[in-house]
């Protein structure tokens, strides 16, 4: 079951892209393909829930594909299926979203690639759900390059100068980010190694040197604590590197291009999934680094920095005027904030607290992007000759398109942490851990300034959103355009995920518990196991 | 250690040099984008001595390698000569604009389009901006990395047989310095572009230098060669539509011009 969630897009990816390379890109095979993708979606939302929901002791699956070169090693443990689990989520949603944006009449020098468009969309997921899957660090390294080739030309789908500046600046950046992951994957490579040569471990681990289940088994073996320099470098550089695929400040200057200027199914991708992708492999390497390192804080305080800067840093930037897909872009960073703040915290419950804030924040901006991106496009229909459409000027929308509008309005507030949705428990579950933190290893002092300080913030970036949000939902825009409400075909996505961040808020389902506390014990304790 | 390696092994350390050198070149002194294209051409030819070497020098001084191993030597050395090759077409793209393009899968520009941005560099060559400034950063740049690769030598077991003198660490780490520097104060894509590329060096011979060869090394240089095919491709690709929807490759420019701000 495990190989048929990666088969699927790829076959179709593969697909799109031969028959886009032919030439044989027509409208009705570009649809069929659009149709089969949101299928296929569907099949792999349900088989990561029945994945999920098997009993724990059928994890972790392991599997190998031999390649030319080399062999691939497969491990899928509860931590893995969580994130597999979030990136089917948003896909089947965006995959969804993605037909209505394509059938939509766009500006002219728009140029339609629906083939092309559909088979990265593929292709990406196919990448997507390749990170968690991988065992090898190598090889999700390589995974997370992959990431960036498929998205980089959908982030450009729109064709317009600000859309391929906004895919350079984030080729531009990632790449640069990616080669300093490399280099701390190195010089784990070299921890590892030493050890090995010094005979500590007693048995030699061979071709699997590199992957994470060996290097969990060394770490808890107690046999990397030797090279506590070599990893903490290697786990600044990682950090640092899938930092900034994850836009964690000071590295996050490419996402309110990237998000800003993508078509909006793809923004979710990249806000929603993208940026989970590279926290979770931060997640692996945080657990071989504390697992080394035993009760160090260094692995704690440089998440908690690194979290708090980013919250700091988005205020300013959503509390000034700007286009709205950039506020929402600002507030990635944000809650990318808030999730590596609760990970610094560490301990079970804010761990806990993160790793749910990470579901509860890619639904809620999978959301808030849908949503905004229909109401735009009904905005530009309405105006078909206005060639230089200002998004600024939209206004009114809970009047014109009450649905819709309805749903930003209050994906809006879920998105700042307004009770009684998922996002207000998840940050609550955060502070709660922060807060009763006996188990945690750094000092009160510490946790109590880094509490303030994320209070004040959210609490700016609450009045910034609902400032910002205000303006689009209410008032008259002069002239209003006669809009009509999109059809219930369109608007399912956007129901299904507010149906989830209502439930959420004040429920959390038994088996979305199991799965985070089993993944919660992986990345606190290293076990595999469970 | 055989006797080739034994008469190799002195030129090991002067060709790092001769890198370090010719990244000087690249980011400090050079007038025009031919001249960097030769040069990172040169450069790109001696890495792949270097990492050849270092690959070799390991397999010899380790009695456990097998025949098979040494087939990770082409593999290293390649990477570079790719590069080499590929430079031209890359900042190719990055100059001309070619008129009415939507959107095409063609991987070497035309000679005609050579011609054009050949003439385009030339307009250019007379500028040189900031070349004081330049020197004296690559020379913070190289100090810097020398006190990284200290430190880092502290706390790591360099391997001896692929680091016979400690200084082709330090050697990545400029590599890596310089050309980031090249890309965020250079406000142009061609710089960026060689900024990447001179990054790109860097790692592969920190692939060699730090990763224990053959295993992991062999797993880097493969992740390396994904990495490099997709960082040519999207270069390729997306190069073109850059030039040809901001007009420009001056990022200075383009910013002025852009609305994506704050």
């Amino acid at each position: 079951m495990a190989q048929t969630l990666l088969i699927i897009p790829l076959f179709l990816g593969a697909i799109g892209f031969i028959a886009f390379a032919w030439g044989r890109d027509t409208a009705v095979f570009s649809g069929w393909l659009g149709r089969f993708t949101v299928v296929a979606s569907a099949i792999l939302l349900f088989i990561s829930i029945v994945m999920a929901a098997a009993p724990a002791n059928q994890y972790p699956l392991e599997f190998s594909l031999n390649l030319l070169l080399t062999t691939v090693d497969f491990h899928i443990d509860a931590l893995s299926l969580y994130f597999m689990l979030l990136v089917n989520v948003i896909a089947f949603a965006a995959t969804w979203n993605a037909i209505s944006y394509l059938g939509d009449q766009l500006p002219e020098h728009w140029v339609q690639r629906p083939s092309f468009f559909h088979s990265s969309v593929n292709l990406f997921h196919f990448t997507m759900l390749l990170v968690p899957a991988l065992d090898n660090l190598i090889g999700v390294w390589i995974a997370i390059e992959l990431t960036t080739l498929f998205s980089a030309f959908l982030v450009s789908h729109q064709n317009n100068r600000e859309s391929w500046e906004a895919a350079w600046k984030y080729l531009i950046i990632t790449s640069t980010g990616i080669i300093l992951a490399l280099w701390g994957t190195m010089f784990l490579s070299n921890a590892a190694y030493a050890v090995q040569e010094s005979g500590i471990t007693g048995n030699e681990i061979g071709n699997e040197i590199m992957n994470w289940t060996s290097l969990i088994r060394l770490a808890r073996s107690g046999a990397l604590a030797t090279e506590q320099a070599l990893i903490k470098l290697s786990f600044l550089f990682i950090l640092v590197g899938y930092g900034t695929k994850a836009g964690l400040a000071p590295m996050h200057t490419w996402l309110p291009d990237g998000h800003g200027e993508a078509p909006a199914p793809i923004s979710a991708l990249l806000s929603g999934v993208l940026l989970k992708s590279a926290l979770y492999v931060i997640l692996r390497f945080y657990t071989i680094a504390n697992t080394s390192l035993g009760g160090s804080t260094f692995t704690s305080i440089a998440l908690l920095v690194a979290g708090l800067l980013s919250l700091l840093l988005a205020v300013p930037f959503i509390l000034k005027e700007n286009h709205f897909k950039r506020i929402l872009a600002y507030h990635s960073l944000e809650h990318m904030g808030i999730i590596t703040f609760g990970m610094g915290i560490g301990g079970a419950a804010a761990m806990f607290g993160a790793l749910l804030h990470s579901l509860n924040h890619a639904i809620a901006k999978a959301l808030m992007f849908l949503s905004y991106g229909n109401i735009l496009r009904q905005y530009r229909a309405a105006a078909p000759t206005d060639e230089a459409f200002d998004a600024t000027r939209i206004v009114g929308v809970l009047r014109s398109m009450p649905i819709t509008g309805t749903i930003l309005t209050l994906g809006g507030l879920a998105l700042v942490g307004a009770p009684p949705f998922s996002i207000f428990m998840s940050e609550f579950m955060i502070l709660w851990g922060a807060l009763s933190s006996k188990k945690t290893v750094l000092e009160p002092w510490i946790i109590h300034t880094a509490v303030i300080l994320f209070m004040l913030s959210t609490t700016l970036i609450f009045f910034g959103l609902v400032r910002h949000l205000s303006k689009i939902v209410l008032g008259k825009m002069p002239g209003e355009p006669e809009l009509e409400e999109k059809p219930m075909r369109d608007l399912f996505p956007l129901i299904l995920l507010f149906i989830l961040i209502l439930i959420m808020g004040i429920w959390i389902m038994p088996g979305l518990a199991d799965i985070i506390a089993r993944s919660v014990a992986i990345v606190l304790e290293g076990s595999q196991g469970i | 250690m055989d006797i080739a390696a034994n008469f190799l092994n002195p030129f090991l350390n002067p060709l790092e040099i001769v890198l370090l050198v010719t990244t000087l070149y690249i980011t400090s002194l050079s007038h025009s984008v031919e001249q960097v294209i030769r040069v990172y051409r040169n450069q790109s030819y001696l890495l792949a001595i270097v990492t050849g070497l270092t690959t070799y020098f390991a397999l010899i001084a380790d009695p456990n390698s097998k025949p098979t191993s040494y087939l990770l030597i082409p593999l290293v050395a390649f990477l570079p000569l790719a590069l080499a090759y590929m430079i031209k077409p890359v900042l190719v793209r990055a100059t001309v604009q070619l008129p009415g393009i939507r959107f095409r899968f063609r991987l070497f520009p035309t000679a005609k389009e050579n011609d054009e941005a050949e003439r385009n560099w030339r307009k250019g060559e007379q500028r040189v901006d900031h070349q004081v400034r330049d020197l004296f950063v690559f020379i913070v740049l190289i100090t810097l990395a020398i006190l990284i690769a200290a430190k880092v030598k502290e706390v790591m077991a360099l391997i001896p047989s692929q680091n016979p003198y400690g200084i082709g660490l330090m050697v990545a780490l400029s590599l890596h310095l310089a050309g980031l520097y090249n890309m965020v104060i250079k406000r142009d894509i061609i710089s960026q572009v060689v900024g990447l590329l001179i990054m790109d060096h860097g790692l592969f011979l920190a692939a060699v230098k730090i990763a224990p060869i053959p295993v992991p090394a062999m797993f880097f240089v493969v992740s390396l060669y994904f990495y490099t095919l997709i960082t040519l491709t999207i270069l390729i690709f997306l190069l073109p539509q850059v030039r040809q929807h901001t007009g420009s490759v001056d990022l200075d420019e383009i910013e002025r011009q852009t609305r994506l701000k704050g």
